[in-house]
């Protein structure tokens, strides 16, 4: 088990979250697992952890939080934040650690602009492949919807980059 | 404090709260007004089946409470009552409540359950949380209190409602479903004499008022009537049965009534006055009985037969009926009352069609061309056209195709008659040339103005010259007649084929108007032609046979009546049937399945065409002109047919019959004595009444109005019935009849699977047009079982009076309504519970999505033996025991999102009880408790925590589960956060989801009556200093309605509510109790036994199997027995009476009864003898109910055996018993109270306001314990003063004598007679005299071990720590605080929890950071107890900003300084919410540091001979239902001493300890128990076993005369329990009423056999 010296963190930092717009009851959280228990990015990657992510900022674990590339992992699919028993809103906590990070410099302002993006392309391809499995199911052509996914997809790629 | 008030008190709500409180109460010198909604005592309570931490049956421990408060002579106990206002001031209040009917008369019902077997409702049991059945009538549960049964009606089922003459469809439907189908129609026969005829022809309003229809469709309840009456009328021609209802004419006054009019008004009303023992005679004017149930109704649909049938049982029923008698000029009203009838009843119907034939005949030879031409293609003509001169009319199609085709079939000539030009004709040019080249001429511009016959045969055709007008809207150009211009065409056979637009006026020569009105379609006058005709003329003429086939009929109307004679005249042979209606076919005001029929036969529906004008010509009908009409309703649903003008098109048709009206024919009237107001040719009545201007001569049915069907007139046949009878009974016609409408039943609130309605057979179509045999055929037994089945019971108790029948007792009465009662009284308290977390906004835990998901409560009901499923543990989908559970916490709780915002205190414990109980009944299975924390704050309670744990491999996972569904096939998907992160989907069989208390709901309502306010958690409020005391002076409340809380608690609030009652009444105790004086007793102990023996049959419980007669005849020769007799209920008021005036006039000595149970029914016997003038233990019972006919239901001959057997053992028993007398001893009226805190002062205080005498010891110099200590509360109130406050009242109370610095010294004596010595600082010593103890030593917080406590001085305590923070300016106050929790608790040694200490935290890290906003504050912690309200606060706390730490047991956080700096003070903590260590420096570290009992507490147990637990706190008498109390009477404990709590908590535990010390106090003298145990001394030889056995300190060693030691027994202690009587190894201790030859003359009688018997 790592030893964090709770000097070394900052301990103003769940206020410093706390004042921004949507985050306002964060602090609130007792820490009962239901937002992890309803993720479906935890469902794939046990590393992203909600609950976590509440616990280190409350605790003040700035830098390691803001720098994390699992800030970004988030789905905004607001399915914690309609199950939470202490209405923490974690979905827009997340949007407020985001600003900060980019604001304070510990992510590119492009990520910033650049997850909505790839929101926006997950659902173009989520329909694109929905219909491309249907079509595919009954046994029709599916080559052109093929080809268009992956036009979709390295256009959206090199969007992104 | 309240002089000259009332000395009662209204408790509200019957839970263990307010059963304990009534209890203290009545026990205390007042009376008590119990008031509680359902119908039994128990509440929540009794639908637990265990309880933690000892495991014992919940029902077990509580009925003997139910028992004593339901029998309590000072406890009034309302049931089914709520309380609707209170006013007034304390001392003095006025309640309002509101006693709702029970339908079961609680004097006379004997519980014993005939009732229920006869009820055909059967719905969810709510006491099983809907997992299991019970009937409409029932008892709650085995053990309810008041022990009696009540009927659960939840308003008038709408079809019952929506019946005009009231038949009970719910009632009849219920009983048809449990096959009771005479009873059925006996039923329906209350209120419809005409079953066989309503079962066929009924409008059924009752069908379309139906609750099922919003689930698919509604219950067929017409045919299910029809059903019942036909298997009565097939019972009665092939079984023989009896055809009327067993209640046979009544005596009455045999007064004469005359009836005109022999309908079903008529019928209903001589029905009605023939039962009530009157003579009515009915007049009719036709020479058959039924009016227009005879002739206004087609035999396919009532045939004659059913008809003669029903009105010949009316005959039979006293009914004279003259036929072929009207009454008019030849017999009038004068004559009939000079004739000596008392009362006339006018009941006409409505037979004067409104007529509108006059004379005229029809041309031979005109046909219209479609039916020719129909004919013609199936070969044979209705006509001859062979060698005939044809012209066709028209220009179409069809005209050309006629004239075609009667070329063919041999016409001579064949003409074609059109009135434009060859251009403008539609048919194609070769089709023209065709027909020209056959030979058929075409006259083009000429139009046929009149046919002209010969011998009344066509002859020619008058032909008028038309021309070419201006183009019509259709772009052709318009005919125009020229004028003068006419020619003659010689035809003899004349076919129109004219189309949809006919010239009308040049065809026609009559034309009858209609107009469409408000109230319908009226004809207007001068319509009359022959071929048009009333609908009842020619229902009548076809009744009668007289009926004319036409062929082609048209009929103009869309109710019940037009369709009856569209199919009337289908049967007699119409080709073509065609109704015309306004209506659509969803808005025809005929009955749905009619109009289907009639379809199926082939009438055709004209929908949204109003008549316009009927046309005829040369007296030959030709057909009806109609227009469209755009709507019949308007936007509100009223009647307003609106009618596109120049929509006109023609339906032709030989015959129209009129069914748009009917008026009544008062024709008999003229004549009629008096003059009789009629008004739209109806006659005038009052319409509740139904008397005419006239008194004495009533009016009824259509022809007064009745509204057109003939339950209608039904209806107002009893109607008139009523009112006749009361004419001649002289009464006022009108009181008591304008009732408001009754509440129409819902649909019931459940789910409802859909069932499609059961098809019933009909005539098969192609037998159906060919006669008038009847079209349904009726369902058969299953069907009818079917659909009856459909019946959603809307009304629970369907009211169909079979339990009536069934109760020997005549205890059920559905004639019972609610009624309001007064009461003064001079306190309340309210003890109503809570309600449960709102369930519906569960299911995203599964609840009423998946059926394996059920509630905690469920879950009791399933784990209980008398549960569901019998204790076997099963899930409801299929019955599977499962072997995986899951127990889902705070489902609803901490959860302000989704349900409540408080913790609900008790769940987490009751989920550990659920899982080990589950475990322990089946072995396999595997329960796993998802919990946030768990909180096991209670005594005791982490032991069991620990051993589910440890000894029942619960399995605790620390996670919130997120969903719950089902998993495609059986089980559950459950949804957690797995450790370590991601999402956990973990397979259950089934789950439990731990609901919790919910405020608002009916806190509110009762808030609001009693005028108290709630808190912020919807909860009744009150000062956490005084739980008890509500913001209205003399309204109190305690337990679940003040805070979610466990039993125990709310007992203690109940007993402290009882006290704070008293406290305010004491000037009144004793005012309004009632003492009952019995006779002397008398002396037996020399006299012979003379024994009587009653033997119970309990309706037919046990005389159904036992033979009681014999059991009795046996009795009767046994010795000793000089009297013995059966009753049908030996417990019923009236035998108890019986059974005293037969113990006098017999001289009995003895008494036996052979019923069921002593448990619930020996002390009301006992109390019987004694009002007799017996001691009450000159009795025996016999338990022949559950022994004999309970247990050998089918063994009638063994179980009548077994009856004497165990009555011969009761008589040899009872002729040895003793009268025992109740020892009275003098009582001492006041008390010692041991200890100053909270909780001693609030005993003391609430004592000594109860006006008794305290002395009160405290054996530190100042009298306020940890108030000493602690500052503030976490609701932020000082304690300060509090201790103040309480000390200020001490001290002026002349009734309490503190003694501070004083420890007792000796304690000596027994309940209601102590003596206790005390010293005052060692010296100084003193002697009191007290009759009650009330224990109140306390606790105090411990000296920590470790954490560096007692090393630096930073490290502190809490309780350190709150002075510290109140101590210090706020610029001196500590920046960095860890708390640590737990510091000393729930470890190895002490392995409780100390309750105090979160909340304690809480409420230190929240002043802190109140104070100095900059402080960083962490708190380490196992699990927060933050329980019921406090959670609000832990919220609080995380909201300002403190970090909660949770540490593991096996790694608790570490206090060091640091190597370098010394001075540095740090903690480390393993936090498992992230997995990491962590290092906090801290300025101050809080240890929350166990409480301790105190040391003293050793002593105190030994002086006063009082158990302690192992932890050294003291063990109350048990832990749920006596927390305040001590095995031994007369002692009592509170407060710390008890087990850690909080301030609040305490001050309530002593004002309960106030109260249970005044039950004994309140009296001067108190009766010890008469069944004890008694020493031979002879026999004794002083081993001490018997003393050391013995729980109440009863028994003792003492030195005898002879120096050997013998053992003495107080009698005072002495509770009668046998312990010491097993024990003994000498035979020494006997046990009175129950002595060693006692038992032996029971066991020899039983090894008797029974046949005879040799013991004299």
């Amino acid at each position: 088990m790592e030893t964090i010296d709770l000097s070394q963190l900052d301990g103003d930092f769940k206020n410093e979250i706390a004042s921004r717009p949507g985050a306002a009851f964060f602090k609130r959280c007792f820490s009962c697992g239901t937002c992890t228990a309803s993720c479906p990015v935890s469902e794939i990657d046990e590393a992203f952890n909600p609950r976590l992510i509440i616990r280190q900022a409350l605790l003040g674990m700035k830098k390691e939080l803001l720098s994390s590339e699992r800030l970004w992992f988030c789905a905004q699919c607001y399915t914690c934040f309609a199950r939470c028993p202490q209405d923490v809103r974690f979905t827009d906590v997340m949007a407020v650690l985001r600003e900060i990070a980019v604001e304070q410099g510990y992510a590119p302002a492009r990520m910033k602009e650049g997850t909505p993006k790839v929101d926006t392309m997950a659902q173009v391809l989520r329909h694109g492949i929905a219909e491309y499995l249907w079509r595919a199911a009954r046994g029709e052509e599916v080559a052109e919807i093929e080809k268009r996914l992956k036009t979709e997809l390295s256009r959206g790629l090199k969007e992104l980059a | 404090m309240a002089k000259n008030g009332s000395g009662s008190v209204l408790v509200v709500g019957g839970g263990i709260d307010g059963i304990q409180a009534s209890l203290d109460l009545a026990n205390s010198g007042f009376r008590v007004f119990l008031v509680e909604s359902t119908p039994t005592l128990g509440g929540m309570m009794a639908q637990l089946d265990k309880t933690f931490p000892t495991n014992d049956c919940s029902m077990c421990i509580m009925s003997p409470k139910l028992v004593d408060c339901a029998r309590h002579l000072n406890i009034t106990l309302l049931t089914l009552t709520d309380v609707q206002s209170v006013r007034g001031e304390p001392g003095d209040f006025t309640v309002t409540v509101r006693r709702k009917a029970r339908y079961v008369d609680e004097s006379r019902c004997t519980g014993c359950g005939e009732c229920t077997r006869n009820c055909p409702v059967t719905i969810p049991n709510p006491f099983d949380e809907g997992l299991s059945e019970r009937k409409a009538i029932y008892r709650p549960f085995p053990q309810a209190a008041p022990n009696v049964f009540a009927i659960e009606k939840t308003g008038t089922p709408p079809c019952r409602a929506e019946c005009p003459a009231g038949c009970n469809g719910q009632g009849y439907t219920a009983l048809i479903r449990e096959r009771k189908f005479k009873e059925a129609l006996d039923l329906i026969r209350d209120r419809v004499p005409l079953p066989l005829v309503c079962g066929r022809i009924c409008g059924h309003l009752c069908e379309a008022a139906c609750n099922r229809h919003y689930i698919d469709e509604s219950v067929q309840l017409r045919a299910l009537k029809r059903f019942a009456a036909d298997y009565e009328m097939k019972m009665v021609r092939r079984e023989g049965w009896t055809a009327l209802p067993s209640e046979a004419a009544a005596a009455g006054t045999g007064e004469r009534v005359a009836i005109i009019g022999s309908g079903p008004a008529g019928l209903t009303a001589a029905w009605d006055l023939a039962k009530h023992g009157l003579r009515p005679v009915v007049f009719e004017a036709l020479p058959v009985a039924g009016g227009m149930l005879r002739v206004g109704i087609p035999r396919y649909r009532l045939p004659a037969e059913i008809l003669d049938y029903e009105i010949d049982l009316i005959r039979r029923a006293g009914v004279e009926i003259r036929t072929g008698t009207p009454v008019g000029p030849d017999l009038t009203m004068s004559d009939l009352l000079q004739q000596g009838f008392k009362a006339v009843f006018i009941a006409i119907g409505t037979h004067r069609g409104r007529r509108l034939g006059v004379e005229g005949e029809d041309l031979e030879g005109v046909h219209p061309a479609l039916g020719f031409l129909k004919g013609a293609s199936f070969g044979s003509l209705p006509f001859s056209v062979s060698g005939r001169t044809v012209a066709v009319i028209g220009g179409g199609h069809t005209a050309i195709d006629a004239a075609r085709t009667a070329l063919r079939f041999g016409a001579r000539h064949s003409m074609v008659v059109y009135r434009r030009t060859r251009d403008e004709m539609p048919v194609s040019e070769q089709e023209l040339a065709a027909a020209e080249a056959e030979g058929v001429k075409i006259h083009y511009l000429v139009a046929p103005r009149k046919i002209v016959g010969r011998d009344g045969r066509v002859a020619s055709v008058l032909l008028t010259r038309m021309r070419l007008g201006a183009p019509d809207a259709t772009g052709r150009r318009e005919p125009m007649p020229v004028d003068g211009e006419t020619r003659v065409l010689d035809a003899d056979l004349v076919i129109p084929a004219i189309g949809q637009v006919p010239e009308l006026t040049t065809l026609a020569e009559k034309l009858g108007e209609f107009r469409v009105t408000r109230d319908g379609i009226v004809p207007l006058a001068g319509v009359e032609m022959e071929g048009v005709r009333g609908f009842q003329e020619f229902l009548q003429d076809a009744a009668s046979g007289r009926a004319r086939a036409d062929r082609n009929v048209l009929v103009i109307g869309g109710g019940n009546a037009a369709i009856d004679a569209a199919r009337a005249a289908k049967r007699l042979g119409a080709e073509k049937v065609r109704i015309i209606c306004l209506e659509s076919r969803s808005e025809l005001p005929a009955d749905g399945e009619n109009a289907k029929a009639a379809e199926s036969e082939g009438v055709v529906f004209y929908h949204r065409r109003a008549p316009k004008r009927i046309v005829g010509r040369q007296g030959r009908l030709l057909g009806v002109e109609t227009l469209e009409c755009e709507s019949v309703f308007d936007r509100y649903g009223r009647y307003f047919p609106r009618i596109r003008e120049g929509s006109e098109s023609f339906v032709e048709g030989d015959a129209v019959l009129v069914a748009t009206g009917q008026g009544a024919d008062t024709t008999l009237l003229d004549v009629a004595d008096g003059a009789m107001i009629t008004e739209r040719g109806l006659l005038k009545v009052d319409p509740v009444t139904l008397q005419t201007n006239v008194p004495g001569i009533f009016a009824g049915g259509d022809a007064a109005g009745a509204g057109g069907l003939a339950v209608h007139s039904i209806a107002q046949g009893h109607q008139a019935a009523e009112s006749i009878e009361r004419y001649l009974r002289g009464e006022d016609l009108r009181a008591g009849r304008t009732a408001p409408a009754a509440f129409v039943a819902p649909v019931p609130l459940r789910a409802f699977a859909k069932v499609p309605p059961v098809e019933m057979g009909r005539l098969p179509l192609a037998e159906r047009v060919g006669g008038f045999e009847e079209v349904e055929r009726g369902f058969t037994e299953e069907e009818a079982v079917a659909e009856a089945s459909r019946c959603l019971d809307c009304g629970t108790c369907s009211d169909c009076r079979q339990c009536v029948d069934a109760c020997k007792a005549q205890a059920v009465d559905h004639s019972m309504t609610d009624r309001m009662e007064e009461l003064h009284i001079g306190a309340v308290l309210l003890s109503p519970g809570c309600d449960r977390v709102d369930l519906g906004r569960l299911s995203r835990l599964g609840y009423g999505t998946c059926r394996d998901v059920v509630t905690s409560l469920q879950f009791e009901r399933i784990l209980s033996a008398s549960g569901p499923f019998g204790g076997h543990i099963r899930r409801p989908s299929d019955g599977a025991t499962p072997k995986k559970i899951a127990f889902v916490q705070c489902a609803g709780s901490r959860d302000p999102v989704d349900g409540n915002e408080h913790c609900s205190s008790i769940c987490c414990m009751y989920s550990i009880k659920e899982a080990v109980i589950a475990r322990e009944h089946e072995h396999e299975i595997q329960p796993v408790i998802f919990y946030i924390d768990i909180r096991a704050h209670g005594k005791d309670f982490d032991r069991y925590y620990e051993r589910a744990r440890e000894e029942y491999g619960v399995r605790f996972t620390r996670a919130k589960v997120a969903r719950i569904r089902e998993s495609g096939g059986p089980g559950l998907q459950v949804e957690y956060e797995k450790d370590g992160g991601g999402v956990a989907h973990e397979q259950f069989d089934m789950a439990v989801l731990a609901v919790g208390f919910s405020g608002g709901g009916r806190l509110r309502e009762l808030g609001s009556i009693a005028g108290v306010p709630l808190n912020r958690f919807g909860f009744i409020a009150s000062d956490p200093f005084s739980p008890i005391e509500t913001k209205v002076p003399g309204i109190f409340i305690c337990g679940p309605a003040q805070e979610p809380k466990d039993i125990p608690e709310t007992v203690m609030q109940a007993s402290a509510g009882a006290a704070a009652a008293a406290e305010i009444l004491s000037e009144n105790r004793w005012t309004e109790v009632r003492e009952k004086s019995y006779p002397p007793e008398k002396k037996v102990e020399k006299l012979a036994p003379r024994v009587g023996a009653f033997v119970c049959h309990c309706g037919t419980n046990i005389g159904g199997t036992v033979r009681v007669a014999e059991v009795v005849e046996y009795a009767r020769g046994l010795p000793g027995v000089v009297y013995a007799e059966d009753n049908i209920y030996t417990c019923s008021q009236d035998t108890q009476a019986h059974i005293r005036d037969m113990v006098r006039e017999h001289d009995l000595n003895r008494v036996v009864v052979a019923s069921c149970t002593p448990r619930t029914h020996e002390p009301l016997f006992q109390e019987t003898i004694r009002e007799a003038g017996l001691n009450r233990h000159l009795f025996e019972m016999a338990n022949i109910r559950d022994q004999c006919s309970w247990i050998h239901m089918r063994q009638p001959d063994e179980a009548t055996r077994k009856a004497r057997d165990l009555v011969r053992m009761a008589v040899a028993k009872v002729c040895l018993v003793e009268p025992l007398p109740t020892i009275p001893l003098d009582v001492v009226q006041g008390a010692l109270v041991v200890g100053g805190g909270p909780a001693g002062m609030s005993a003391a205080l609430s004592l000594a306001r109860q006006g008794f005498a305290v002395d009160l010891v405290e054996k530190e110099a100042q009298l306020g314990g940890n108030l000493n200590r602690l500052r503030t509360t976490i609701e932020r109130r000082e304690t300060r003063l509090l201790l103040e406050r309480m000390v200020r009242e001490v001290q002026s109370l002349p009734g309490i004598s503190v003694h501070l610095g004083s420890r007792i010294e000796s304690v000596e004596g027994f309940v209601g007679q102590y003596t206790t010595k005390i010293s005052a600082n060692g010296s100084g010593r003193r002697e009191i005299r007290h009759g009650v103890a009330v224990i109140c030593t306390g606790a105090r917080e411990s000296q920590p071990q470790g954490y560096l406590y007692g090393q630096d001085e930073r490290v502190m305590t809490g309780l350190q720590f709150e002075r510290l923070v109140h101590g210090s300016a706020a610029e001196d106050l500590p920046d960095r605080v860890v708390f640590i929790q737990c510091v000393g608790s729930r470890e190895k040694e002490h392995p409780y929890c100390s309750r105090v200490c979160c909340q304690q935290t809480v409420k230190n890290a929240l002043l802190l950071k109140g104070r100095n906003p900059r402080a960083e504050v962490c708190v380490a912690f196992r699990d927060m107890r933050t329980y019921g309200f406090f959670e609000h606060y832990y919220r609080s706390a995380r909201e300002a900003g403190v970090t909660f730490l949770r540490y593991e047991q096996d790694d608790p956080p570490q206090v060091s300084r640091e190597g370098g700096d010394r001075s540095r003070l740090t903690v480390t903590v393993s936090d498992a919410q992230c997995s990491q260590r962590l290092t906090i420096p801290a300025d101050a570290v809080v240890l929350a540091a166990r409480v301790d009992a105190e040391v003293d507490n050793h002593a105190i147990s030994q002086l006063f001979k009082v158990p302690l637990n192992p932890d050294g706190f003291f063990l109350e008498a048990h832990v749920k239902l006596r927390p305040v109390d001590f095995a031994t009477e007369g002692i009592y404990l509170a407060g710390m001493a008890h087990n850690p709590k909080t301030v609040g908590e305490a001050i309530v535990q002593g004002r309960a300890a106030a109260a249970r010390a005044a039950t004994i106090i309140s009296r001067s003298t108190y009766l010890a128990e008469a069944t004890i145990a008694a020493v031979n001394e002879d026999l004794c030889d002083g081993c001490g076993i018997c003393a050391g056995v013995c729980e109440y300190n009863a028994l003792q060693l003492v030195d005898a005369a002879d120096g050997k030691k013998k053992v003495k027994l107080s009698e005072a202690a002495c509770k009668g329990c046998g312990s010491c009587v097993a024990a003994c190894p000498s035979g020494a201790m006997e046990q009175k009423g129950f002595k060693s030859g006692q038992i032996m003359a029971e066991i020899d009688a039983a090894l008797v056999g029974s046949g005879e018997v040799t013991r004299t």
